[in-house]
This record gives structure tokens, C-alpha cells and sequence, in this order.
């Protein structure tokens, strides 16, 4: 039977991991490559890793150090010092524009992509990457922000809600060819308050491609909780992975222990 | 034996991720991408992400199926790996209908869900071994392997299918007729099992000797 997947993510930003909070706050948190040895160690399931550097020259060919500690690295020979050390499934995803840049993160050794800001200003890009990669390389990732009571669609570039509907846009990507969907959660982005049960729930409920659920992890229950109340088929979070030592053993053994199934 | 693993470039897949896992095994590998070293390969790995439709059309394009070809009728060990594995069978239904390189009877076509359940298959199943199997050997039954698709071979109960995972019914995962070899999941991508399936797959007798 197929597991459920414990997904940690790390956000990127010029070069170094970071902390998010609400998408706006960010705090460094060191080398990115440190922690890879140690993933492989505890059989992560899967990595996510998403660079939200605003400028394509900190993505591409970073070299100088901003912060004078430790050298931030560009984000391609991110993907390639990962891919070389973790023998597990890899999405990469952030400011991804081009079939090109898309093939070369495949070529370095990436399993999927995950594209936002550029599926929405042009949909039919989900459906050229679908085609030359795969409808199952495909991660659509969605940043909601409830505004009075319903949610939008958060867009990156504007900061504010993108004027279309949510479950328009789900319909519209699983058409174009979206293998996969990351929902993130912009209210709790941070807030370890646990996830939207109830936008992850009205998500699941209206798709039929794999949805992963992002945003908010305080707690291994809200894990749990995820899957049990609202049907995703994995789980993932970002600060809680950073923050606390061995959390992503400790968090595997409690969903076991809580009768999930997981690997 | 000295071993050479060449890995068919096809330019469609994740060949650094094929290359990082024979790495770990310390066994030298090289890419593969015209017919000019195929003659000095031990062993052969075609991987592969994407649509059936598409890697043909690249397999042609670069003229790779006819040395792939005539290695298989060589006896020379090919492992094809997830799209490569597929690519195996005679046809394929993915973005229409196309010939595949015939190696293995059979159709690749969309997985058949009886349950409500999500495609792409993606994640960690257990296998379920239903024949001996020599890529098998030494992994213990139940063992979870990473699979990433929606299309499979029609027909998991063809004489060479030596195990299948449960999604919504039987899934064929591993395909083995003598040196023709295939998985439906991600070896290099499932850590230890992986790793193993990989070794085991390179102790398959190979009638090349490296020079």
C-alpha cells in the first residue's frame, strides 16, 4: 500500500537557508548543504527545496558573500551538491521561467520541478513542461491567503491576492497537466499553529492529482491531523525541521506509533 | 569481471541521479548518448523521465535504438528504469499511440484504478515478489521502493513480471526475461533497496569483457 510521505522544505534565499514567516520575514539559518549527509542517515522520503531570491543573478551565479559569514552558493550547484549526496526523490522549485531552466535543474539531478508565479501569469507553461517532462514532474505550488473569509491565490511578484479564483485555478492546472499540487498556507507560514485543515480539506476534495500540504507545523499531531481530517497524501513543513535536533526521525516514530502509514 | 555500466543519455532523464547511484557502488559508469562505446559496456541502464511518445522520439532521433537492440540480442544485461523500463514493451499509449523497442510483449497504458485513488502513483509501495528474481535477491519481502507515474504495463499477470505493488489493484513493478531486466519504481532513488537492486543487477553475467 502506498505511504503517506513526511516531506521536509527548505527555503533558499541569495545562497543561504532560511526562515520564513508570512512570506516576508526571513531570517539566515546557515549553509544549505550542511544538513544533506544527515537526511540520507534518516531516510528522509523526499526533499523539497524552493529558492525565493528575488534577482536571477543570486539564483544562477552567486559568488560574492552579502553577509560576510558563510558563502552563500548559487542555487544550481545547490541541486547539484544535493543530488550527488541524497539518493532520494528531489523537487526544486523557484523562479523557474523557461523550459531551459527547467531541463537544467533536471539534468542536475532533480525528480521534479515545482513552478508559482510563472504558471500563473502564463498557464500553458504547465502543459509545455508536462509534456517534455512528465505530467509527474510536475509540482503546481499554490500560496493561499484567506482575505475575509476566503481564500486567494497569493502572488509573489504583486505580494497581494491574484485575481483569480482558487478552485477555478485547481481545475484549470489538473487540465493543463499538474502531476502534483504543494499548498502552502500564507497565514500560517511561520506561525507553528498547524495547518488549514479546512483550506487543505476543501483542496483535496476537489482534485484527483496527489496534494502536499505546507505551512504552519508546530506540532507532530498537526501532521497527523492532516492526514487523517482532510486526505493529502503527504506532509510537509519547513521550520520545524530547522529548529529542532533529529525532529524529522522523532516526527517519522510518532506518526508510526500513531497507527499511520508511513515508511 | 571488470565491470563498465553505460547509462543510454537520451537526453529525457535524471542521468546524474543513475550516475550518483553506481557511485555509491564504486562501479565506473559511463554516459551513452551515439553507438560508439556500447561495445565496451558491461552492463546497460536506460532511465528515464517523461512521456513514452517522447523518449522514442529522442531514442531515434540521436539513433540509439538499434545499438540498444543489438546488445539486447547480445545478452548483454540492460536494466531500463521507470519511462525506460516502459519503453521496454512493444507499443505505449501516452500522448497517442507509438512502437516501443520491443523487447518485452506487451502494452504500456494508463494505470487502472479500482479505488478513489490519485494518479500520478507517486511515493513509497511495497513490492510484493511473485516470482524468483534476481534483482530481488538478498531485499527483504515487503520492501518499500519509490515509484513516480501514471502509465504501466497493461498485463501484471505476463510470464515475466516478477513482482508487483498494490495501487488500486496489482501494478506491475519489476519485469525480468533473462538479460531484459526493468522497474517500474526509482532504484537510485530508494536508498538502501535501491542500492542492493542496483548490485544485484550488475552480478547478472555479462558476455562483454571491458577491454
Amino acid at each position: 500500500m502506498l505511504k503517506n510521505r513526511l516531506i521536509p522544505v527548505l527555503f533558499l534565499k541569495d545562497g543561504y537557508l532560511v526562515r520564513s514567516e508570512s512570506f516576508s520575514a526571513y531570517q539566515i539559518l546557515g549553509n544549505p548543504v550542511a544538513q544533506v549527509q544527515r537526511y540520507n542517515d534518516w531516510d528522509v522520503d523526499e526533499l523539497i527545496y524552493i529558492d525565493i531570491s528575488a534577482s536571477y543573478n543570486s539564483r544562477n551565479s552567486l559568488t560574492v558573500s552579502p553577509h560576510g559569514d558563510a558563502s552563500p552558493i548559487a542555487f544550481l550547484d545547490i541541486i547539484s551538491a544535493v543530488s550527488k549526496n541524497c539518493l532520494m526523490p528531489l523537487t526544486f522549485g523557484g523562479g523557474i521561467t523557461s523550459l531551459s531552466e527547467a531541463s537544467a535543474r533536471f539534468q542536475l539531478g532533480a525528480d521534479k520541478i515545482t513552478i508559482n508565479s510563472q504558471s500563473l501569469r502564463s498557464p500553458k507553461f504547465i502543459s509545455e513542461l508536462a509534456y517534455e517532462f512528465g505530467s509527474q514532474a510536475i509540482v503546481v505550488s499554490i500560496d493561499c491567503i484567506k482575505i475575509d473569509n476566503i481564500y486567494h491565490i497569493f502572488d509573489h511578484l504583486t505580494a497581494a491576492a491574484y485575481p483569480i479564483d482558487l478552485y477555478e485555478w485547481l481545475s484549470q492546472i489538473q487540465d493543463l497537466g499538474a502531476g502534483e499540487i504543494l499548498l502552502n498556507s500564507v497565514d500560517r507560514d511561520g506561525k507553528a499553529t498547524g495547518y488549514d485543515l479546512t483550506l487543505l480539506k476543501s483542496v483535496v476534495d476537489v482534485t484527483s492529482v496527489p496534494v502536499i500540504a505546507c505551512g504552519g507545523v508546530g506540532h507532530y499531531s498537526d501532521f497527523s491531523d492532516a492526514i487523517t481530517q482532510s486526505g493529502v497524501m503527504a506532509v510537509a513543513a519547513g521550520n520545524i525541521f530547522n529548529f529542532k535536533e533529529l525532529a524529522y526521525p522523532m516526527a517519522k516514530r510518532f506518526l508510526k506509533k500513531s497507527g499511520l502509514n508511513f515508511r | 569481471m571488470t565491470l563498465l555500466v553505460g547509462i543510454i543519455d537520451y537526453k529525457i532523464s535524471n542521468i546524474c541521479s543513475v550516475e550518483t547511484a553506481f557511485e555509491h557502488l564504486g562501479v565506473p559508469c559511463t554516459r551513452l548518448s551515439n553507438c560508439d562505446a556500447f561495445n565496451i559496456c558491461t552492463h546497460l541502464v536506460l532511465p528515464g523521465v517523461g512521456s513514452f511518445s517522447n523518449g522514442m522520439h529522442k531514442l531515434h532521433h540521436l539513433n540509439l535504438v538499434d545499438p540498444i537492440l543489438r546488445a539486447a540480442s547480445a545478452g548483454v544485461p540492460l536494466l531500463g528504469m521507470c519511462l525506460g523500463m516502459q519503453l521496454l514493451a512493444d507499443s505505449g499509449d501516452e500522448f497517442g499511440p507509438s512502437k516501443g523497442l520491443g523487447l518485452l510483449p506487451g502494452r504500456i497504458s494508463q494505470v487502472q484504478l479500482s479505488d478513489d485513488l490519485r494518479l500520478p502513483h507517486i511515493g513509497w509501495n511495497d513490492i510484493i515478489s511473485i516470482k524468483p528474481s534476481l534483482l530481488l535477491a538478498g531485499i527483504p519481502s515487503g520492501a518499500s521502493f519509490y515509484f513516480i507515474h501514471s502509465y504501466s504495463y497493461a498485463d501484471s499477470h505476463a510470464s515475466y513480471v516478477t513482482a508487483v505493488t498494490d495501487y488500486g489493484g496489482r501494478q506491475v513493478a519489476i519485469v525480468e526475461l533473462n538479460n531484459i531486466m526493468g522497474t517500474q519504481f526509482h532504484p537510485e532513488k530508494s536508498q538502501k533497496h535501491g542500492l542492493k537492486l542496483l548490485q544485484n543487477f550488475i552480478s547478472f553475467p555479462s558476455p562483454i569483457q571491458k577491454c
